[in-house]
């Protein structure tokens, strides 16, 4: 039977109840903040126990099958969306571990407020089935964003860097508006499994005659989600932005943004294209391919030149969203059949490839707070120097961090390139564009020329000598950072050795983001929003 | 059996975490943890060596699941058997692992009083090494051992960083970036033949297994596979490059070239060795560049045969030119350290001529030659760092007539250098003379001009014990002391860690067949897939008198090639 629209509704409400939870903690926080004059440690115990209640709910509704509403429903629930809202939700602890001390008491509630909608809106962008709601969902995560910007630190770079960041954003909003625009009038449908179906057994969705208008749409989506991931030619407010922001806002840029637009990525464009017609996705591959070519390489390149640790991981970002651009250019490759696509698809490795570098990421930025909060500087690489003498656990949590964005084995970040330049080679060649293994070479040369910049750091640690200022006086950071930069260097290393649970878990998100269920479809039937091909025409 | 080949491999690792988990221990504590562990490793792997089945070709100690498949499930893909963690060794592997565990031991006995300063931190990296090695050599799984062998880019990063010279810092990040370009691109070589094989097996099968892998690659039927034309019959260039055999042995090809290293890339090595402890420039000449050639044979050469042969000609022209030139430059170095260093291209030049041949004693002989050389060039290191250690420098033009003072010292610098220069009846000639010997029959002009490189190698060799051992004592200046008083007498540990090497050294040149009988039915394996194996003139007579089970002598079977090529 054919779910009506209260059925549909009650089931999204459902759905999103994690993201309900997390969204009315942090409005409750925001209104409460100027009333209580409390210590930052209240809020940020709030705050955790809000994230905490979201997972339970998370959990707790993990049963709830929406494949009978998917042509309906503006919210999922299929694997891709629970293990990404998990894995959101447990960076959200990371990061508020990272920042609960980051912040003054009196914009505490705020700060916290907003992170938690920050996360709110990720989890969102995750669970998405509805082009509308995919967007509501990132501008949840961006305007959060600037206030996170601009409430920890008040200096003119602060300010700097959150105008820079809102005037791009905005713009990217405006751009990625107008390819879900084409999306939408190619079809005349704004859910995005249904999108998926017509593309797949529309029939004629895409013809010769209209491919352009699905290339404007994968081009303006692209370029839009292209600036939250800081993909070139999108990539030239990140490192100014990264070095004005306070860390533990930078940190939040380097992960949120970056995770949830390749997350949008495949939803809205790879699940999409991939099943339709060859026409459009090669030509998807090709651009992806480019855009993949030039952000490794500039990204890398242009690392080797860095001393300011914020701007070498900014441009180390970038790099990393080159890799992530060979998944995408893999997983917009044609899919023959939705039902099953092969083991190590392009979805698949950015989905591992994406949590491993949350924990590398989180981690090495952990460290440089780690530092801050007990008042060393750490803002240079030289400022690091001879860390490995003073303090040799947190060295060691950095050097796995590093070693793992290098994607030297046994750690995770290997696991990561392995799956993702895997996927690229076993992507059938498509005539006519560059061949995905020519990218796939291009890949490895640039993690070779990328593992220079961390070398760099750790060959600062170990081998330099500290400096004498430092050596005096072994303050202790807060318990919650260094549990943060703990989990996160143990688990780099963990899911390098066992990446099975992590492998299984992307699987079985790839496979759940391109299925597509049969539909339910009765005759004369109008509450569900899929129209098919006859009935279009 | 199995249970023990496991427990070999990972107990340097939990002996390393422990000394890691101790850093405050002092450093005499740590280096008898080490030993202890090196110590009892090397016992396991001589019973494992013990309990290998001579006549048996195939991988043994190796786990069976109840499903047929080798291993422990370790990540699942898709339906197939996944990536396994599977341990097993073959006749080839043996020896390389035993060598290793070897090695090791020495290793620690080198660093003995050399390393004071962060000791614990020190003997844990050598250790993690050590299972990074063994490892990589008992891996049955491409995957597993792709990470064991980017593994031992980490321990041997700090140690040569850390522990190292001067130069140091710039000598570990050159090392390491060097060995990871090049390692990422065998990585994409190791993918494209799992999925080659995944592609055109039949029924399609998706497997990581490097015996199922050997065995399926040489037995798909895809028509571009098995055809492959050489340079001179292909259309063009690039229409060569792109044949599948040869565009995956040159993925392949890239991160083994390094590490041998073949001649154009061996610009890391002498920096590398040079700055490297003495411990690290042991391990890095003894195992970590057989390393290479491991690789060659189980990967390039086993499961691209075709490739390998459209390409021989190549690879043999770089090999002799590395020959060659290593010779050339260890002849011109004053510093002991690296000619030793060059001497190693050199060396390793023959064993990748040795290996690119492509016959059955050829092969037979690189795979001796690679252990012979882990224990001269082992050997020869650790007696640079016994010198170092007491006159702190490696300039020859500073020392001399060591005879007099260390007369034992001097013997085994000696004996080393002789096995080097490939005396015959040391372990050196019965190593190089087959692999000369199998290239004549394909590559007669290769040949002769590596036998010049042996020539050129008792050279520089030999030179370089004239100015070192002989002569009137020269010793550096002592700075406040008196004129001998300064240099302290050998110590026990150096001559135990140099002992061992140095019986072998003796063994191999005297009764090669126990190590021949071991590792020939492994390499008959891969050799028998080599195209066009009955093409080759004499190849026939040659298999069947290497056959070391019909009671051949050793010196029979080094002699047979020269009769077979008279036809």
């Amino acid at each position: 039977m054919t779910p009506d629209q209260s059925d549909t509704l009650a089931r999204t409400i459902l759905v999103l109840l994690p993201e309900i939870v997390l969204a009315l903690s942090a409005a409750a926080l925001m209104v409460a903040g100027p009333f209580f004059r409390q210590g930052r440690a209240l809020w940020a115990g709030l705050s955790g126990l809000a994230i905490v209640g979201s997972l339970a709910t998370l959990l707790a509704i993990s049963g709830a099958d929406t494949d009978t509403f998917a042509y309906g429903s503006v919210a999922l629930n299929d694997s891709l969306s629970f293990y990404a809202r998990l894995a959101l939700l447990l960076s959200g602890l990371i990061l508020l571990a990272l920042g609960h001390n980051q912040v003054a008491d009196d914009r505490a509630a705020e700060f916290f407020g907003a992170l938690l909608f920050v996360i709110a809106g990720s989890m969102i962008v995750s669970t998405a089935n509805e082009l509308v709601f995919l967007f509501v969902g990132l501008e949840l995560v961006s305007i959060p964003t600037y206030l996170l910007l601009y409430l920890p630190r008040r200096d003119r770079q602060s300010q700097e860097a959150v105008t820079k960041y809102f005037f791009l954003s905005v713009f990217s909003s405006a751009l990625l508006l107008f390819g879900f625009a084409y999306l939408y009038g190619l079809t005349g449908v704004s859910n995005l499994k249904a999108l998926a179906f017509l593309m797949n057994q529309g029939g004629g969705v895409i013809d010769s005659g209209n491919v352009a208008f699905g290339l404007i749409a994968v081009v303006f989506v692209m370029a839009g989600l292209g600036f939250r991931v800081a993909a070139v030619p999108f990539h030239f407010y990140a490192p100014d932005v990264y070095q004005g922001a306070p860390t533990v806002v930078t940190a939040l840029l380097a992960w949120i943004p970056k995770g949830i637009g390749f997350v949008a990525m495949i939803r809205a464009l790879t699940a999409i294209v991939s099943v339709g017609d060859p026409m459009l996705s090669e030509r998807a591959v090709l651009l992806a391919w480019i855009i993949a070519a030039i952000t490794l390489v500039l990204g890398n390149t242009v690392a080797l030149m860095q001393t300011d640790l914020k701007r070498l991981f900014a441009y180390s970002s970038i790099a990393h969203a080159g890799y992530l651009m060979i998944g995408i250019a893999a997983a917009f490759a044609k899919v023959e059949n939705p039902a099953e696509i092969d083991p190590y698809s392009g979805t698949e490795g950015i989905l591992f490839y994406l949590a491993a570098y949350a924990l590398m990421t989180l981690g090495a930025f952990g460290v440089i707070l780690f530092l801050d909060s007990v008042g060393e500087r750490a803002e240079t690489i030289d400022d690091l120097s001879g860390l490995a003498r003073n303090r040799p656990l947190l060295s060691l949590a950095m050097a796995l961090c590093l070693f793992s964005l290098a994607g030297v084995p046994p750690m995770a970040g290997f696991m990561g390139k392995f799956t993702i330049f895997y996927s690229a080679w076993t992507t059938e060649s498509i005539a006519g564009i560059p061949s995905l293994r020519l990218l796939a070479v291009i890949g490895v040369i640039n993690a070779a020329i990328g593992a220079y910049y961390y070398l760099r750091i750790i060959a600062a640690m170990y081998y330099g000598s500290p400096s004498e200022s430092t050596a005096i006086q072994r303050a202790q950071a807060p318990w919650p950072t260094a549990l943060a930069v703990g989990v996160c260097a143990v688990l780099s290393l963990i899911f390098g050795l066992v990446p099975g649970p992590l492998l299984s878990a992307s699987r079985s998100s790839a496979v759940a983001s391109i299925e597509l269920p049969p539909p339910t479809q009765e005759d004369g039937e109008e509450s569900v929003a899929l129209v098919i091909p006859e009935d279009r025409r | 059996m199995a249970t023990l080949l496991v427990v070999t491999v990972l107990l340097p690792l939990l002996g390393g975490l422990g000394l890691l988990l101790a850093p405050k221990l002092g450093h005499t504590a740590a280096r008898w943890v080490a030993l202890g562990t090196t110590l009892v490793t090397l016992a396991f792997s001589l019973v494992l060596v013990a309990g290998f089945q001579v006549d048996d070709a195939g991988a043994q100690f190796a786990f069976q699941g109840k499903d047929g498949s080798l291993g422990i499930p370790w990540v699942s893909v898709g339906s197939g058997s996944g990536i396994r963690f599977t341990l097993g060794l073959d006749g080839v592997a043996l020896s390389l692992f035993a060598l290793t565990t070897l090695l090791l031991v020495t290793s620690v006995f080198s660093s003995w009083s050399s390393i004071v300063d962060r000791a614990p931190a020190y003997y844990a990296l050598l250790l993690f090494l050590e299972t990074g090695l063994l490892g990589l050599f008992a891996s049955l799984d491409v995957v597993l051992f792709y990470i064991f062998f980017e593994f031992t880019l980490i321990p041997l990063f700090f140690i040569v960083g850390i522990y190292g010279g001067p130069e140091r810092r710039r000598a570990s990040i050159t090392f390491f970036l060097y060995t990871l370009a090049g390692s990422l691109l065998t990585l994409l070589g190791v993918i494209a033949l799992v999925v080659v094989h995944h592609g055109h097996s039949n029924p399609q099968v998706l497997t990581f297994s490097i015996p199922e892998l050997t065995e399926g690659l040489a037995g798909i039927g895809w028509a571009d596979w098995s055809d492959t034309s050489s340079l001179s019959g292909a259309p063009s260039f690039s229409a060569f490059l792109l044949q599948p055999q040869v565009l995956i042995f040159l993925l392949l090809f890239a991160g083994f070239a390094i590490k041998v290293p073949l001649f154009p890339f061996h610009t890391w090595l002498p920096l590398a060795h040079v700055e490297a402890p003495t411990a690290g420039s042991v391990l890095l000449a003894g195992v970590l560049l057989k390393v290479g050639g491991y690789g060659f044979l189980r990967f390039n050469l086993g499961m691209v045969p075709e490739g390998a042969a459209a390409l021989a000609p190549f690879l043999v022209t770089i090999s002799v030119i590395g020959i060659i030139y290593g010779a050339l430059t260890a002849l011109a170095q004053s510093d002991v350290k690296r000619l030793v260093a060059y001497s190693s291209v050199s060396h390793m030049g023959f064993i990748a001529l040795g290996l690119f041949s492509m016959t059955l004693v050829s092969v037979d002989g690189a795979v001796l030659q690679m252990i012979n050389h882990g224990l001269t060039t082992g050997a020869l290191f650790a007696c640079v760092g016994i010198l170092y250690e007491r006159y702190h420098t490696r300039e020859m033009g500073r020392m001399g007539g060591v005879w007099e003072r260390f007369p034992l010292f001097a013997f085994l610098l000696i004996l080393a250098s002789l096995g080097s220069a490939a005396v015959p009846g040391l372990n050196g000639f019965v190593g190089e003379f087959p692999i000369l010997a199998g290239t004549f029959s394909r590559f007669p002009a290769a040949a002769v001009i590596g036998a010049i490189g042996i020539i050129l190698g008792a050279y520089y060799l030999f030179v370089m014990l004239q100015k070192v051992v002989f002569g009137p004592l020269v010793e550096p200046a002592g700075d406040d002391h008196g004129h001998h008083a300064g240099v302290p007498p050998i110590r026990w540990y150096e001559i135990a860690g140099l002992t061992p090497l140095l019986v072998l050294i003796v063994l191999i040149g005297l009764y090669p067949k126990p190590f021949y009988d071991r590792i020939t039915p492994s390499v008959r394996l891969i050799v028998a897939r080599f195209p066009d194996a009955e093409a080759v003139p004499g190849a026939g007579p040659i298999q069947t008198v290497s056959d070391p089970g019909e009671g051949v002598s050793p010196r029979a079977l080094l002699a047979s090639p020269a009769q077979v090529i008279t036809p």
